[in-house]
């Protein structure tokens, strides 16, 4: 397993060593890709005196507030609506026309109601990380297998309970896939809510960065904005694996 | 089944309506958000006046390459992924920590590179696309029901056979889950990159109108984008219908 991984690893350091060699080579423009020693050492400085670290705690607040809201709203709802056809209909309309809205377009309205402080900024990673959850939850609540649900009938499971013992344990797999596809997009759009209306934050940053050509500053940005998803990415995992435990054993026991 | 839809678009009606009073009664202030009647007549005259029609074009353009050449990148590499594991394990770093990298960071490095027009654009879109395709697909590969499997390779399939005939039809299900996903993360994804950099089609035109308080303008933007993706998705459900109808049948017969 170490050396899988270390084959990986590998991997990238080739990569990172051609990029290195091909800038120094001036193969191509050392202003626009300059050598990833460079980099390095502007992330280093930038980290040690703290300015990145700070950046990112400010976006990863935003980011966090909003997906948890949407995980509190969204999965509730998404149950409901996967049960029972009355809420399905009712619903469905009405969030077919909010859903094609894409996050972004949403920003400009959101500064205007609520300016470009935090809330803004939640609210829209909020609207972004409810979708992908819901359309999970229900598709995953509806394609419980039915044998399971008349299983469960048949040893007179009350409703109540036939949601939390069976429909919701089998619908988990679906349900966090879509908590992960969330994930990077409640980033995303941290990010872009950061550029378009923020004074602070990476994503803003970044851009400043780019716009005052400090561009081994804005690769160490983005360097950054890459650990920190990588991390955050690697915690869902290990969250998701003592989740869905069971789920390893169940399906190699050959169900 | 229209019927069953009805308390649903009654709903939509009534928000519609509370919306249209509330702004006429100045319970709602005009200036952020103008009555739904401003907004459908602002937007047929920008229809009629086709300035709204070309921005459409242009996004149309960049959102179906980038999302084909991104869903047809992730397909590829996520079954490659999911089928063989020594290919997974060496892409494994690069792939995780590129893959939270939010795609909104690559923009200021597309910009040096591509420069601002249509190149741009395709690059981030088919970034941004390949990674809920490619998950879902290796997801789905790795979660071929081991019975299928067992069974296909006792009646002495050959392991294309068995790619063919068992991976292939029973990861469908998941890719079309991935691909659904993307189609949103294209739009919204392309709407960002213009918004941030090209400043043409029509997150251009929503975050132009919206920077020079052409309000009403700027919810026909929105409107416009929100159609689109509906539009598409609705294409999408019927591709995605017929494809997968198979599946019914399957689940009905309890497998």
């Amino acid at each position: 397993m170490i050396l899988r991984r270390s084959e990986g690893f590998l991997f990238f350091l080739t990569l990172a060593f051609f990029w290195e060699l091909v800038s120094r080579a001036q193969l191509i423009s050392p202003l626009y890709f300059p050598p990833v020693s460079k980099i390095t050492v502007a992330f280093y400085h930038l980290t040690i005196n703290g300015v990145l670290p700070g950046e990112v705690l400010k976006s990863f607040t935003r980011m966090a507030g909003g997906y948890a809201l949407a995980i509190i709203v969204t999965i509730p709802l998404g149950v409901l609506m996967g049960i029972s056809r009355f809420w399905y209909n009712f619903l469905e309309p009405l969030l077919e026309l909010l859903r094609p809205i894409p996050p972004p377009a949403i920003v400009p309205v959101a500064m205007l109601f609520l300016g470009i402080g935090n809330a803004m900024k939640i609210f829209v990673v909020f609207f972004a990380c409810s979708f992908p959850i819901l359309i999970n939850t229900i598709d995953g609540v509806r394609s419980v297998h039915p044998v399971l649900i008349d299983t469960a009938r048949s040893f007179g499971l009350s409703r109540y309970r036939l949601v939390r013992k069976v429909i919701l344990p089998a619908a988990t797999p679906q349900i966090m896939s879509g908590l992960r596809t969330s994930l990077p997009i409640s980033l995303i759009v941290t990010i872009l809510a950061e550029m378009i209306g923020s004074v602070d934050g990476i994503g803003h940053y970044i851009l400043k960065m780019q716009r005052s050509f400090d561009i081994p500053e804005m690769y160490a940005g983005i360097v950054m904005l890459g650990i920190v998803g990588y991390w955050l990415n690697r915690f869902f995992l290990k969250l998701d694996r003592s989740i869905l435990a069971w789920h390893a054993g169940w399906k190699s026991a050959g169900k | 089944m229209a019927k069953s839809r009805l308390s649903g678009f009654m709903l939509v009606a009534l928000v519609l309506g509370f919306w249209e009073i509330g702004c006429r009664t100045d319970w709602i202030d005009s200036n952020f958000l103008p009555p739904v009647s401003l907004i459908s007549l602002t937007l047929m005259q920008l229809v009629v006046s086709l300035e709204i029609v070309q921005q459409f074009l242009i996004t149309l353009k960049r959102v179906v390459a980038g999302y084909l050449l991104g869903a047809s990148i992730g397909y590829v590499l996520g079954f490659a992924c999911g089928y063989l594991p020594r290919v997974y394990h060496l892409l494994e770093v690069t792939v995780e920590w590129l893959r939270p990298m939010p795609s909104v960071a690559l923009i200021p490095i597309g910009i040096l590179l591509l420069g601002l027009g249509d190149p741009l654009n395709i690059f981030i879109i088919a970034w941004a696309c390949s990674w809920p395709v490619f998950i879902n697909t290796m997801d789905g590969v790795r979660s071929t029901d081991q019975v299928l499997l067992n069974t296909g390779r006792t009646f002495g399939f050959s392991s294309w056979a068995v790619v063919r005939k068992i991976i292939v039809p029973s990861s469908l299900p998941y890719v079309f889950s991935g691909l659904r996903i993307s189609l949103g993360i294209a739009i919204a994804v392309g709407v960002i990159a213009e918004m941030v950099a090209s400043g043409t089609g029509l997150g251009g035109f929503i975050l132009n109108t919206s920077l020079s308080f052409r309000v009403p303008e700027m919810y026909a933007g929105i409107f416009t984008v929100g159609l689109f993706g509906y539009a598409l998705n609705k294409l999408f459900l019927l591709v995605e219908g017929k494809s997968l109808r198979w599946q019914k049948g399957f689940l009905a017969q309890g497998k």
